[in-house]
């Protein structure tokens, strides 16, 4: 099973993301 | 998404390759509750947001998507946005390897309504590139949104 490496906060996201990089935003609905 | 399509292997691969992801549980407090929120609207999850590094949204969707549907799009997306960053080569490149490969996901009529536009771009006008896709997309998916859309082509130039 693989493992996704979620960044810890949106600026982190926006950190790591290249020039050409994208993000990819999740908002769920989910308890836990 | 936690549960099947996230987990995948090739999810994973897939986003490794070309995404940096973020995911925010709107039930629980998230200091970037907020900053995630601005700017959209989420109004059922899971949403789904795309954006290019400088945060403009390049596609937003609702609903869950098994693994393979799920990696069709995320390629769609790369293609999108070497589109909306002028790149119509890199983006024909992306469509053409949806359209080639993803037959049978949900994606795959609009990938060729795209692939028929980068094709005209990247031409450039390339009234032919265009007429060939959605003429396929208007016979293969006659009722489909997108094979409504491109229905118009009888009208386009020869």
């Amino acid at each position: 099973m693989g493992e996704i490496a979620w960044a810890e906060t949106l600026a982190g996201a926006k950190t790591r993301a290249t020039d050409d990089g994208l993000l990819l935003l999740t908002y769920l609905f989910a308890p836990g | 998404m936690d549960a099947v399509t996230y987990p995948n292997e090739a999810v994973v691969a897939a986003i490794e390759r070309d995404f940096v992801p973020f995911k925010i549980n709107m039930l629980e407090r998230h200091p970037d509750f907020k900053a995630a929120c601005a700017g959209g609207r989420v109004m059922w999850g899971p949403t789904i947001v795309i954006a290019d590094s400088r945060g403009s949204e390049v596609r937003r969707w609702v609903g869950w998507l098994p693994p393979r549907s799920f990696v069709a799009e995320l390629a769609f997306c790369r293609a999108l946005g070497d589109y909306n960053h002028g790149k119509f080569a890199a983006a024909l490149g992306g469509f053409d390897a949806v359209v080639e490969r993803d037959s049978g996901t949900e994606i795959h009529p609009e990938a060729l309504y795209w692939q028929g536009i980068a094709g005209f771009m990247a031409g450039p006008k390339d009234w032919g590139a265009l007429r060939r896709s959605w003429t396929r997309l208007a016979e293969e998916y006659p009722g489909n949104r997108f094979g409504t859309h491109a229905s118009v082509v009888e009208d386009a130039p020869e």
